[in-house]
């Protein structure tokens, strides 16, 4: 099921647990009116039996443990509180070739986002007269995880990773300034613990900002979960595949305005709610990180130019 | 500061990857200790005494566990590392552990060393696992002696030698845990203390030295490594072992690799393996399979013989039988089930156990200490040796003890003494014994638990009235009908004509959950104990006083909460409609069973209750019989009442428990109520729902009945429940009891109905076969069954009226709590019948009794007789232990026949027999049956 709106993505997916449907459109189309002012949603019920059936079988056929993610002393598998990020690494100028690029850690997370453009439009049909267009692409290199499988490319969570990257990003840059160009995205994940989308995201930003892209506001993302009755922020892979909710989201730091929006699993308003702010929190401390990387790179280039 | 872990790990799928994950060490984590100048001492634990602070080492966690609980040992910094260690090793005592670390009144601080900057430790190369913990610890206690300064000692507890040489090499002071008890000068703590297996500080034991006792018993267990291969080569089994409950010698272990269920004779072939333990079993033989004769009552190995007990009520009580056809028919010998033996144990399941120590003399000498054998209440332990200096306190006193090792060349496990209950044979310290064996939490309630109860006197608010949720029912004339002296009375029924001749009943329970809030401290207590339990004398509450008996009781002539299910029904009992509500009622009549009954058979009596109850009995009537047309199976059991002196709480008599239409009256509208509300909840709910089933009972368990009912020469379909039925109403002999018995020996073929998650299974599994019902669930007690509060959340949430508390939304959490409740029913049944069992005793103490009883199975030695009158179930020797025997066994007709043909004695036959309380061993009473 995926509720979307321009630049606004909801998403359910099969990991969601269908116990009483008709409760979370409530819920969410609920919460989307009060925060986003949304007054139209669009409702795709694609899934809806087959998670079911999805859920049936896995429950049958798998033995779940009731794992501690935060342990009574308050800290997390890694020795994080529950509040605390993992840590930011961002480095500018990574692909010499492109206009723009970066490489953004959040701890083993480690991506890198390359920009080209803005460029003359290559599929003429494509241009569109009074602005950009914006193009992305989303990878995992093969070596990303532990296991080296050869990933098809355009599989489905790319192809879906790739558009919600793409929305997010559509959102903050001022296409209107750049009519019948493009500008194009590319994100690739060296290796993957978790926070993979928040962590595109946020080198996108960067790679943006490097190739001199007019933006609305700097695009932040991080994620917050549920575990354990516990809110947590920036979830690892172990935290991520325990199967709790998992809220995404990317946020207008100083505009103070909410582009992407995601979670996969049902939860309560109220837990929402707050597990939600622990994300735009986080996001809010992702914005500040980067800024601060991308002044200290500009003093850089002023030093090197002899300003 | 960030340190990033890397190992190798190897996937299900057998390859193997290398997996890092990241570890931030941090400098915030405080020292726990009240006096220290640094740290954030807001949330200190430890106590600011001058008191040494310990730090304990996993093996002593591990071992001394009944130690560290004893309220004398404080002041413990336990380490993060220790914790995880003896989470991977034994969760019960970490369980434990935590609870120690999180109880206000004990100062337990958990340092987490793995996390700190200053005591993290990376493994060396070439260093294993144990060593670098050890070395983590070792770490830990010299930053706490640095961290604190000299004003305060850090004293490292460990009983491993090398761990505590190191120490002290690097200016730690550590001691073993017997020098430090012995330090803190309290003798009787000593007895708590385990001692240490060889391996470890060597201690001098009295009698295993002399190399004549040294003979080993039972064979070695194989080293893990050769268990893991031979299960994986398929020549091993793995299964949980479950003792015989009737025969301690006999166990059986359920392995899926087998299929069926593998049996092991003797504890030379359980090696040393207790009750619940996972064990590694190797098949004998074929040849050897029924090696031993199970046919004898008690094995002769040992002097433990097969006490009276009260009859079981189904098939999980009752005694498991091997059945063998003893004889000519060798084919049907080797279709017998496999035999075998264990060879490891996987994992242990020891715990502490109640019960006495084996009476014995006051050795002389030996610094008063004394080596013991206890004797477990639970006939599935073997003897446990221990050593204790307080022998002529404990002889006549029930003691708990637990396990610490069994070595292979000692007969017995060794343990040591945990606490005293009281004297052996006192009523109160034989009821809290039952309490305990059964697990039942009958502390008094906590005070965050008793701060979530709304304040008394409590009474209906005009806000309850106000919510749109809850109608207003107060018109209605709603009565309940309850066994006499019932004061926590949870439901209640009315029954009004309408005017196009259909009836309106209504069923309606008290409001429970409008006070027991999910995630409540209230609601988690109740959900921990599950079900109130009633023993003889008394009750054990699931929720606190003022709830059950006032504020959620459904008194007469007060206004009440209540959840109703409201139907509409035509005379002939069929459902028109059937609506839920939330309600306010107010109870014009609380009646017991007998003044309901007497009012409905009065025939001048005329008054509308009247009225209503009659209409209502013969609605339930039909449903009754409808239901029984469907199938419904009628079993009875050998329930009995006790009549307790309310000034010494002694039982003055028993007798069966009387049903009368009353009751079935009201069991027929609880059943029904329970079925609609089951039947809502799953079509809101169909993965989430809380139901009942009562599984089909297999060929299997029908066996010994068919072969009873054989022996006599009666036959019983019992292909369906609905032929089962028919056959069973069928079978009326020329004695008014015969039917009521092959009822109750039905009854106790049949396994217990559980309760379960709907999405665990699929549908045509959820049904319930005692009721012949599809849907079944329990809704109509929630005051004194925890299910029962779920079900309401559950009707509520489908009802639009509140919100699902989130525990739904987790299955596995959803099947735990079913499983938890399975367990406590199942363990407040144990525990009345064991009160019953005990009070018949403590009865039948003064009053040596003659009765009539019947054969109900057939042994080589003499048979079981059931005691109809009270209720119980016991043997009767023919042969007595020792002597040989002149009697001879029918099996095929359940016969056993003395050598000259003159006497015999056949299944189902009544015998006159002797009731009398028979002390073989000072403060042992047991209970004995002889023929007259």
């Amino acid at each position: 099921m995926t509720w979307r709106h321009d630049g606004h993505a909801f998403k359910l997916n099969e990991k969601h647990n269908p116990l009483n449907l008709l409760e979370v459109y409530a819920t969410l189309q609920e919460v989307l009116k009060a925060r986003f002012l949304i007054s139209q949603i669009t409702l795709e019920i694609k899934t809806h039996l087959k998670a079911i059936n999805y859920w049936t079988k896995l429950y049958k056929n798998s033995l779940v443990l009731i794992m501690e993610f935060v342990n009574p002393e308050g800290f997390r598998l890694d020795g994080r509180r529950p509040m605390e990020m993992r840590r930011l690494q961002a480095e500018i100028g990574a692909v010499a070739n492109a206009d723009g690029s970066a490489v953004f850690e959040m701890g083993n997370t480690k991506v890198v986002a390359a920009v080209y453009g803005p460029r003359e439009v290559q599929n003429r049909s494509q241009q569109i007269s009074d602005q950009a267009l914006v193009r992305c692409e989303y990878s995992m290199a093969n070596f990303s995880t532990g296991d080296r499988t050869r990933k098809q490319k355009g599989d489905r969570r790319s192809t879906e990773i790739s558009l919600v990257i793409r929305q997010t990003m559509e959102a903050c840059i001022l296409t209107h300034l750049m009519p019948r160009s493009q500008i194009d995205i590319f994100v690739q994940v060296l290796q993957a613990d978790g926070g993979t989308r928040s962590a595109c995201i946020n080198a996108a930003t960067l790679a943006l900002a490097d190739a001199g892209i007019p933006m609305r506001d700097l695009v932040t993302s991080c994620s917050a979960g549920y575990l354990n009755s516990t809110a947590l922020l920036d979830l690892n892979y172990m935290e991520d595949s325990a199967g709790g909710p998992d809220v995404t989201v990317g946020v207008l730091a100083k505009l103070d305005k909410v582009t992407l929006l995601q979670m996969d699993a049902k939860l309560p308003v109220d837990t929402f709610e707050s597990v939600m702010q622990l994300a735009i929190e986080g996001c809010k401390a992702v914005a500040h990180y980067i800024r601060e990387v991308l002044l200290q790179n500009t003093k850089q280039l002023e030093y090197r130019r002899g300003v | 500061m960030l340190q990033s872990k890397s190992f190798v790990r190897k996937t299900r799928q057998g390859k193997v990857m290398k997996v890092v994950r990241e570890h931030y060490l941090r400098d915030d984590i405080y020292c726990g200790a009240p006096m220290c100048e640094v740290c954030d001492s807001s949330a200190a634990r430890l106590s600011s005494t001058a008191a040494p602070i310990l730090i304990v080492d996993t093996n002593v966690v591990l071992h001394q566990i009944d130690l560290l609980e004893n309220p004398a040992i404080n002041d413990v910094v336990v380490l993060s590392v220790v914790l995880e260690e003896v989470k991977n090793k034994n969760l019960s005592v970490y369980n434990r552990l935590r609870a120690l670390c999180s109880n206000s009144l004990r100062q337990f601080f958990v340092f987490s060393n793995e996390l700190h900057k200053e005591t993290y430790v990376k493994a060396m190369t070439g260093e294993s696992p144990n060593d670098r913990n050890d070395r983590a610890i070792r770490v830990a206690a010299s930053w706490y002696q640095r961290h604190l300064g000299e004003s305060t000692r850090v004293l490292l507890v460990t009983n491993d030698r090398e761990n505590k040489r190191k120490a002290v090499e690097e200016g730690i002071s550590a001691e073993t845990v017997e020098s430090y008890v012995k330090s803190l000068g309290q003798p009787s703590l000593l007895d708590l203390v385990v001692q240490p297996t060889f391996e470890d500080v060597t201690m001098v034991e009295a009698e295993d030295l002399r190399p004549s006792k040294r003979k080993i018993i039972y064979s070695e267990h194989k080293p893990m490594s050769e268990i893991t291969s031979g299960l994986l080569r398929g020549i091993y089994h793995q299964g949980k072992l479950r003792v015989n409950r009737y025969n301690p010698f006999e166990a059986y272990v359920g392995s899926e690799s087998i299929g069926d269920e593998i049996i092991i004779y003797g504890r030379a072939n359980m090696n040393r393996a207790f009750d619940g333990d996972r064990v590694a079993v190797e098949l004998l033989p074929q040849e050897q399979w029924h090696e031993e004769k199970s046919l004898n009552i008690a094995d002769g190995e040992d002097e433990e013989d097969e006490d009276v007990h009260l009859a079981p009520s189904s098939a999980d009580d009752a005694p498991r039988s091997t059945n063998i056809t003893q004889g000519a028919d060798d084919s049907v010998v080797s279709a017998s089930r496999p035999t075998g033996r264990v060879v490891g144990i996987i994992k242990r399941n020891w715990h502490s156990y109640c019960g006495s120590l084996e009476p014995m003399p006051m050795p002389a000498g030996n610094a008063g200490i004394a080596h013991a054998l206890f004797v477990s209440k639970d006939r599935r332990i073997p003897k446990i040796r221990i050593q204790t200096r307080q022998l002529g306190n404990l002889l006549d006193k029930r003691i708990i003890v637990a396990v610490d090792s069994w070595d292979c060349l000692s007969r017995y496990p060794s343990g040591h003494y945990v606490r005293t209950i009281g004297e052996i044979g006192d009523r109160d310290t034989e009821s809290e014994v039952v309490l305990i064996e059964n697990d039942i939490n009958s502390r008094p309630f906590s005070s965050q638990v008793l701060a979530c109860l709304p304040p008394l006197p409590w009474s209906l608010s005009s806000e309850d009235l106000a919510n749109h949720n809850r109608e207003d029912l107060r018109h209605l004339r709603v009565f309940s009908v309850d066994p006499p002296g019932c004061r926590d009375i949870d439901d209640a029924l009315h029954c009004t004509p309408l005017i196009n001749g259909n009836y309106e009943v209504g069923v309606h329970i008290a409001d429970v959950t409008n006070f027991v809030l999910p995630g409540s401290p209230l609601d988690e207590e109740a959900s921990e104990r599950g079900t109130s339990v009633y023993l003889v004398e008394r009750r054990i509450d699931m929720l606190p006083k003022p709830l059950t008996e006032d504020i959620c009781s459904l008194r007469s002539d007060v206004e009440r909460l209540a959840f109703s299910v409201i139907w509409e029904m035509t005379p002939d009992a069929e459902i028109i409609s059937t609506r839920y509500t939330k309600s306010a009622i107010k109870s014009c009549a609380a009646l017991s069973y007998v003044e309901a009954q007497a009012r409905m058979d009065d025939s001048r009596l005329m008054d509308p209750l009247t009225t209503d109850l009659r209409n209502l009995n013969s609605l339930a009537k039909i449903m009754r019989q409808r239901r029984i047309d469907r199938g419904a199976l009628t079993l009875a059991s050998a329930e009995v009442k006790f009549q307790i002196d309310t000034e010494t709480h002694d039982p003055l008599d028993i007798g069966m428990y009387q049903i009368r239409e009353a009751n079935q009256m009201i069991e027929e509208f609880m059943l029904a109520a329970n079925v609609s509300v089951a039947e809502k909840n799953l079509k809101h709910f169909p993965l989430c729902s809380l139901l009942r089933r009562h599984p089909s009972p297999t060929k299997e368990m029908l066996e010994p009945l068919l072969r009873t009912a054989a022996a006599i020469g009666l036959s019983l379909d019992a292909s369906s429940s609905k032929a089962l039925a028919d056959s069973l109403d069928r079978a009326v002999g020329d004695d008014p009891y015969f039917n009521k018995l092959i009822r109750i020996m039905a009854t106790r073929c049949m396994t217990q109905a559980v309760y379960f998650c709907s999405g665990d299974l699929t549908p045509p599994e959820f049904h319930h076969y005692g009721l012949a019902s599809p849907l079944y669930t329990h809704f109509t007690s929630p005051i004194r069954r925890y299910a029962d509060v779920i079900v309401h959340r559950l009707l509520a949430a489908a009802l639009a009226i509140e919100k699902l508390p989130p525990i739904f939304e987790d299955r596995p959490q959803l099947t735990n709590v079913a499983d938890n409740l399975n367990n406590r029913h199942r363990n407040a049944q144990m525990a009345s019948r064991a009160s019953v069992e005990l009070h018949t005793l403590i009865y039948f103490r003064n009053r040596p009794t003659d009765t009539e009883a019947r054969i109900v199975k057939i042994r080589s030695n003499g048979f079981i007789v059931f005691v109809p009158k009270y209720g119980i179930e016991g043997p009767v020797y023919l042969i007595r232990k020792g002597e040989k025997g002149e009697w001879l066994v029918d099996e095929k007709h359940q016969r056993v026949t003395k050598a000259d043909a003159s006497v015999s004695y056949s299944v189902l036959q009544p015998v006159r027999i002797h009731l009398e309380v028979v002390e073989p061993q000072p403060h042992r009473p047991k209970l004995e049956l002889s023929l007259i």
